[in-house]
C-alpha cells in the first residue's frame, strides 16, 4: 500500500508541471495602416522612413516588403520645397536594404517645416520646428553593474547640463564601428553580410527622458550598450534634444516593449499622433550635442 | 436596558395589534451530534406558513391561536420529522433530527421537502450540501467547497484549476468570502489549486449572488457564507482522511454533554517530504488548523469561540521560465455570542480578528514580481431578528471594522546573479481606515402569494480625512404562481471598500489589496435581476430561469505599461471605469433519489470601460466567458458504491493580441526590428475550456480485528478525464532567425488521477 501510495505522489506532482506548445491563433482583424518616422535637424538633409504596417502575423518581415514605393514626399518651409526621393542603403547588420526617402536641401535652424505624404490616395500631413537648443554634455563614465527597470547591466553614464528654461526632452546616442566580434545585447547577430568588414553602428537609448525637476540641472543617464563591445572599443556620443512628438513616440515604444518582456505588466496601446487614426510615426526635430570620445574600459 | 426595552417595544409594536396570536420558536439539531442545522425546514401545512432556521439553527413562526397544529420539520439528508402541539401559548421547542440511513432507501415526506427556493422572497442564493461537495470528483483527492461553487450558474471559474470565482461579472475580489463571519481575504492553497477550507470542519455553505439581503454588504457580487460545525455535544467523534497530497484529522466531543462542544479540525501537505527526494527546487507545503467550541449558558445565552488558521509556503520552478515562491496565510478568530429577548428577538453579538498576509514572488521569461499584501481586521458587530405578527421577520444591526493594511510591489528584470528580492512588511507605509455600517431589513409575507424582502443598508467608511457614506436600498419581490411555481424579481445597490486590483497580465495569481482613500473611490453596482422558479415531483426537483443586469462603476486596474517599483505610489497607477455584465442563467437540480446533482448553464456578457484604456472604448472584462455549462452527478450504484462526475464547458477567456506589426528602421536592434499595433484590449481568446472528470467511492462499516467498528471510504478519482490541454495562458514571442511571431500555450493540468481514504469512529 505504502508504495501505491508513493507511486500516485510522485506521478501527480508529475503532471502539474506544465505543457506548453506552440499554437495557431485567430488574429483580431487588422486594417493596414502606414508608419511615417521623420527626423529633421538642422544642417542635414532630411530623412523620412515610410512603409506599411501588415496583420502581426503576417509573413511579410522584410524590409523591401514593407516599404512603400511610389509615395510623393515633401517639405516645405517659407515658399521653399523639397522633393524627397527613394534611396536605401545595404545594412551589413542587418543584412538586408535599409529604404527610406531622402531630402536634397539643407534643414535651417528656427523654422517650420511642413511634411507632407501623398500615397495611394492619401495624404499624411505634419510638422516640426527646428527651434531646439542642444545640451553639453559634461563628462562620461562606465558602470559594470547598474540595476534599473532593464535589470542588472552594465551602462555608460553620461553627464550633461539641461537646457535652462523650457520643457526640453532628452535621448542618448552613440556612433561607432563595429566589426564581426560584435553582437547584440540580448541575441547573436547575422554575420554572413558583415564579413571582415567594418560597420559603422548608431546605438542609440531605448528610454528617452524628459527633464521635469531637473530644470537647468545637471542630468545623468545610464544606457545599456546595445552591442558588445571590447577594451579599448571607442565611441562618439551624442545626447539628442528631440521634440515633444518624438519623445511622445519613443516613450510609448519603451514602455510598450518593456511591458512585452515582462509578463506582469500590461500591453501598451500605441495612441493617435501627428497623423490621427490615419498613420503611426511622427515627424519631429532633433539637435545633436556636441559629441564627447568614450573608450570602454572593459 | 433601557435602549432594549425601547427597541423590544419598537419591534414588537405592530404584533401587538394581533394580540391572538402565538409564537412557536427554537432550534433544530442533529439528533445524534446535536449540531446546529442551518437552514432547515419549519413548516406549518395547515396554515401554509413556516420558517427556515437561521445559520445557528434557530427558528420563530408566529401562529393565529388555535387548539392543534402540525409541524413538519425537514432537512435534507435527514429524516423529516412531524410535531403536533398546542398553540395558545408561545412554545419554545428543540427538534431533533436523525439522519437517514442511506439514501437508497429514502423515506421522505414529499410536501416537506423544503421549498424556499419557491417560496421565500430571495433570489441568486443557493446552499451548497456539504454532501455534495463530498461526492464530487476532485483534484488530487482533495475536496473543494470553492470548486463545488464554480458549478453554480452565474459563476465563473478563475484560472485553470484554480479555487478563484468571478460572480455575475464580478471581479475576484467582489466575492466576501466569510467563514464563521470573518473575512478570508485569500481563500487558496498553493497556487489556488485547493481552497483552504478542510471540508470536515464545515457545518454549512451559502451562496448569495443576488438579491442581497440588507444584513450583507461590503462586497459587489457575491457573499459566500461558510460555517464550522460547533462539535458533537453527545460524543466523541473522530474522522479523517488521506490523500495524494495531504492528510487530515477532526477530533470532536463533548465537554459537557447537551451544553459544550468542541471541534478541532487539521490538514497538512506532506508533499514537501516526499519532493525531498526527488526536486532540490520545488516544495510544496500547506497546513491549515480549524477549531471551535460552544457552550450553552442557559436557554436563552449561547457562546462560541471559533479560529482558523492556514498558511502556505511554496517554491516550484517549472517549465516555461516560470517560477514561483509564495508564503501566505490567513488567521481567524471569532468570539460570538447569541441571545434570546423573550422567544420573538434573537440576537448575535460578534468580536472578529482576522490576519491576512501575502508575499508572493513570481519570474517568467527573465522577468520577475514581488508583492506583498498584508492586512489585519478587528470587526465588532450585532444583529438582531425579530419576528413580529405573523408577517414579518425584522432584521437590524449594525457592524465596525478597523483595516490597516500594508500594500507594496515591485516588477523589474532579473538580476544577472539572480538575487531574489524580498519586501520587508514593516518597511511599508501602513493604510489605515475605518468600516462600518448600520442596516435594517424585514422580510414581509403580504399574502400567501406575495411576499417582499426589503431593507437598507448605510455603510460608511474613512481612510485619512476621506470619509464615504451611502444609502443602499434592497429589494425581492415573491410572487406565486402556484405553490410550485413562482416569479420574483429583485434589486440591490452595493458598495465596496477593499479592492484587489488585479493584473490581466499576470499568469499568476498577483493580486494586491488596496483600501478606497481619496483617490481610489468605493465601488459600486447596481443589480436588478427576474427569475421564474418552479419545482417538479413535489420538490426532488428544482429548477429557476434567471436574468439579471449590473452595473459597476469605480472599477480598478493598472494603468497600461505600468512598471511597479518598491517607491512607486500605487494609488498613482491605477486606473477607473466602470463595468456591466447581463445574462440569463439557467437551473435544474435533483435533490433526491438515487440520482442527484445539477446541470446550470449561463449566458453572459461582461464589458469593462475606462477611460485611460482601450482607446476609451468599451472591451471584454478578462473574465468574460460567454457559455459555462456545467453538469454534475452522482448515482447510488449500491448501498455502498456511488459514481460521481462532473463536466464543465466554458468560453475560453480574453486576451490581448497585437493586431498590426510596425518596422523599425535605422535602429532597429532596439525593439527587435518591429513594434506592435494594438487596436483593442482583451480581442482574443483562449480556446474552449472543457473538462469531464469522474469518481468512484466505496463507503461502509467495517470492523478492525473484528472489534472496533468504523465507517471507512475509499474514494478512485481521474481529473481531466479525457487529457485535454486546456489554456493556462498564451504568451508570443519572436523567432529570432525568421523574425516570426510565434503564439504559444501553457496548459497546466492533464490527467490526473487520485486516490483517498477517509475514515470516521
Amino acid at each position: 500500500m505504502k508504495q501505491i501510495f508513493i507511486f500516485f505522489s510522485v506521478i501527480s506532482v508529475g503532471f502539474i508541471l506544465s505543457c506548453e506548445k506552440n499554437i495557431t491563433v485567430s488574429p483580431p482583424a487588422y486594417n493596414n495602416k502606414v508608419s511615417i518616422t521623420g527626423f529633421i535637424e538642422p544642417d542635414s538633409i532630411p530623412v523620412v522612413y515610410f512603409n506599411r504596417t501588415v496583420p502581426y502575423f503576417d509573413k511579410a518581415v522584410k524590409k523591401n516588403e514593407l516599404m512603400i514605393r511610389n509615395a510623393l514626399i515633401t517639405i516645405s518651409s517659407n515658399g521653399s520645397t523639397d522633393k524627397l526621393s527613394l534611396d536605401s542603403v545595404f545594412d551589413k547588420i542587418d543584412c538586408q536594404f535599409d529604404y527610406f526617402y531622402n531630402g536634397h536641401n539643407k534643414i535651417l535652424a528656427n523654422t517650420k517645416y511642413d511634411l507632407t505624404i501623398i500615397s495611394e490616395g492619401k495624404t499624411y500631413i505634419a510638422n516640426a520646428v527646428t527651434n531646439l537648443f542642444a545640451p553639453a554634455i559634461d563628462s562620461v563614465s562606465y558602470v559594470s553593474n547598474y540595476n534599473d527597470l532593464y535589470g542588472e547591466h552594465e551602462g555608460v553614464v553620461t553627464y550633461f547640463k539641461d537646457v535652462p528654461n523650457q520643457v526640453n526632452y532628452y535621448r542618448y546616442e552613440m556612433i561607432r564601428s563595429a566589426d564581426t566580434s560584435i553582437m547584440k545585447a540580448e541575441a547573436t547577430i547575422k554575420r554572413a553580410c558583415l564579413g571582415k568588414d567594418t560597420v559603422t553602428v548608431h546605438e542609440i537609448g531605448r528610454a528617452v527622458f524628459e527633464d521635469v525637476g531637473k530644470e537647468g540641472k545637471q542630468i545623468t543617464i545610464i544606457v545599456e550598450p546595445a552591442y558588445s563591445h571590447k577594451k579599448g572599443t571607442k565611441g562618439r556620443i551624442f545626447i539628442q534634444s528631440i521634440d515633444k512628438n518624438a519623445y511622445v513616440f519613443f516613450s510609448q515604444l519603451d514602455r510598450q516593449k518593456l511591458a512585452q518582456f515582462n509578463p506582469f505588466v500590461e500591453p501598451v496601446f500605441l495612441q493617435e499622433g501627428q497623423f490621427g487614426n490615419k498613420a503611426i510615426g511622427f515627424f519631429a526635430a532633433k539637435k545633436n550635442s556636441k559629441p564627447i570620445t568614450f573608450t570602454y574600459p572593459e | 436596558m433601557q435602549l432594549k426595552k425601547l427597541i423590544y417595544l419598537v419591534i414588537m409594536l405592530p404584533s401587538l395589534a394581533f394580540a391572538q396570536k402565538s409564537t412557536i420558536s427554537g432550534y433544530v439539531k442533529d439528533a445524534g451530534s446535536k449540531e446546529a442545522l442551518i437552514g432547515a425546514s419549519v413548516l406549518i401545512p395547515s396554515l401554509k406558513t413556516g420558517a427556515s432556521t437561521n445559520q445557528y439553527g434557530y427558528f420563530t413562526i408566529t401562529v393565529p391561536d388555535s387548539d392543534t397544529i402540525s409541524i413538519v420539520i425537514s432537512y435534507s439528508g435527514y429524516q423529516p420529522s412531524l410535531k403536533q402541539i398546542m398553540s395558545r401559548k408561545d412554545i419554545q421547542l428543540d427538534i431533533l433530527l436523525q439522519p437517514a440511513l442511506n439514501s437508497l432507501n429514502e423515506v421522505v415526506v414529499n410536501a416537506s421537502r423544503n421549498q424556499d427556493n419557491v417560496n421565500k422572497a430571495q433570489m441568486g442564493v443557493i446552499d451548497i450540501p456539504i454532501k455534495a461537495i463530498k461526492d464530487l470528483p476532485v483534484l488530487l483527492g482533495e475536496r473543494d467547497i470553492l470548486k463545488t461553487i464554480q458549478l453554480l450558474p452565474g459563476v465563473q471559474a478563475g484560472q485553470e484549476g484554480t479555487s478563484g470565482f468571478y460572480v455575475r461579472g464580478g471581479n475576484l475580489d467582489q466575492n466576501l468570502i466569510q467563514m464563521d463571519e470573518a473575512t478570508v481575504y485569500n481563500p487558496n492553497h498553493l497556487f489556488g489549486l485547493f481552497s483552504t477550507f478542510n471540508v470536515n470542519a464545515i457545518n454549512s455553505v451559502k451562496l448569495i449572488k443576488g438579491g442581497f439581503p440588507s444584513e450583507y454588504g461590503g462586497r459587489l457580487s457575491s457573499i459566500l457564507d461558510i460555517k464550522m460545525k460547533e462539535g458533537n455535544k453527545t460524543k466523541f467523534q473522530t474522522e479523517g482522511g488521506i490523500g495524494l497530497i495531504s492528510a487530515n484529522l477532526t477530533f470532536q466531543g463533548p465537554l459537557q454533554k447537551n451544553k459544550s462542544s468542541f471541534i478541532i479540525s487539521g490538514r497538512r501537505s506532506y508533499l514537501d517530504q516526499l519532493l525531498k527526494q526527488a526536486s532540490k527546487t520545488t516544495t510544496y507545503r500547506f497546513y491549515d488548523l480549524n477549531a471551535k467550541m460552544n457552550y450553552e449558558l442557559g436557554e436563552k445565552d449561547h457562546v462560541f469561540a471559533s479560529f482558523f488558521k492556514g498558511n502556505d509556503d511554496a517554491a516550484y520552478t517549472g517549465a516555461n521560465s516560470l517560477n514561483y515562491g509564495t508564503n501566505f496565510g490567513n488567521t481567524t478568530a471569532t468570539l460570538r455570542w447569541n441571545h434570546l429577548y423573550g422567544n420573538k428577538i434573537f440576537s448575535n453579538t460578534s468580536l472578529i480578528y482576522n490576519d491576512y498576509h501575502l508575499q508572493l514572488g513570481t519570474a517568467q521569461n527573465n522577468y520577475y514580481q514581488v508583492l506583498y499584501t498584508g492586512i489585519k481586521d478587528i470587526n465588532a458587530k450585532t444583529d438582531f431578528t425579530a419576528t413580529s405578527g405573523s408577517d414579518h421577520t425584522i432584521k437590524f444591526g449594525a457592524n465596525y471594522i478597523y483595516h490597516t493594511l500594508y500594500p507594496g510591489a515591485m516588477s523589474a528584470k532579473m538580476s544577472k546573479t539572480g538575487k531574489k528580492v524580498v519586501i520587508n512588511p514593516d518597511s511599508l507605509t501602513k493604510r489605515l481606515s475605518n468600516e462600518g455600517a448600520f442596516y435594517i431589513n424585514d422580510d414581509y409575507q403580504v399574502s400567501n402569494r406575495f411576499s417582499v424582502n426589503f431593507g437598507l443598508r448605510v455603510p460608511f467608511f474613512s481612510a485619512g480625512t476621506k470619509t464615504y457614506s451611502f444609502i443602499e436600498p434592497r429589494l425581492t419581490t415573491r410572487f406565486s404562481i402556484n405553490d410550485q411555481t413562482s416569479i420574483k424579481a429583485s434589486y440591490t445597490q452595493m458598495n465596496q471598500f477593499m479592492h484587489l486590483v488585479p493584473s490581466s497580465t499576470a499568469s499568476l495569481p498577483a493580486d494586491i489589496w488596496l483600501s478606497s482613500s481619496l483617490k481610489i473611490k468605493p465601488q459600486t453596482s447596481k443589480q436588478v435581476a427576474l427569475g421564474l422558479f418552479k419545482n417538479f415531483k413535489e420538490n426532488e426537483i428544482e429548477t429557476s430561469v434567471e436574468v439579471y443586469y449590473k452595473t459597476m462603476n469605480n472599477q480598478v486596474l493598472f494603468k497600461e505599461g505600468t512598471q511597479i517599483l518598491l517607491n512607486t505610489s500605487l494609488d498613482d497607477i491605477l486606473t477607473f471605469g466602470k463595468g456591466k455584465s447581463y445574462g440569463v442563467e439557467f437551473f435544474a437540480k435533483k435533490n433526491f433519489g438515487r440520482l442527484s446533482g445539477w446541470a446550470s448553464y449561463t449566458l453572459s456578457k461582461s464589458t469593462q470601460q475606462f477611460p485611460d484604456l482601450n482607446f476609451g472604448n468599451s472591451f471584454p472584462a478578462s473574465f468574460d466567458r460567454g457559455n459555462n455549462l456545467s453538469l454534475v452527478a452522482s448515482y447510488n450504484l449500491t448501498k455502498n458504491w456511488t459514481l460521481s462526475a462532473d463536466f464543465v464547458y466554458y468560453t475560453g477567456r480574453p486576451y490581448t493580441l497585437p493586431a498590426g506589426k510596425v518596422l523599425v528602421n535605422g535602429d532597429g536592434s532596439l525593439y527587435d526590428n518591429y513594434y506592435s499595433d494594438y487596436t483593442s484590449r482583451n480581442n482574443s481568446r483562449f480556446s474552449a475550456y472543457n473538462r469531464l472528470d469522474f469518481s468512484v467511492s466505496n463507503k461502509k462499516q467495517v470492523k478492525l480485528f473484528k472489534k472496533f467498528a468504523y465507517e471507512r471510504e475509499w474514494s478512485f478519482g481521474l481529473y481531466n478525464v479525457y487529457n485535454r490541454a486546456n489554456p493556462y495562458f498564451v504568451y508570443l514571442t519572436t523567432d529570432p532567425a525568421t523574425k516570426q511571431p510565434q503564439a504559444k500555450q501553457v496548459s497546466l493540468l492533464p490527467i490526473v488521477p487520485s486516490i483517498s481514504f477517509n475514515f470516521k469512529f
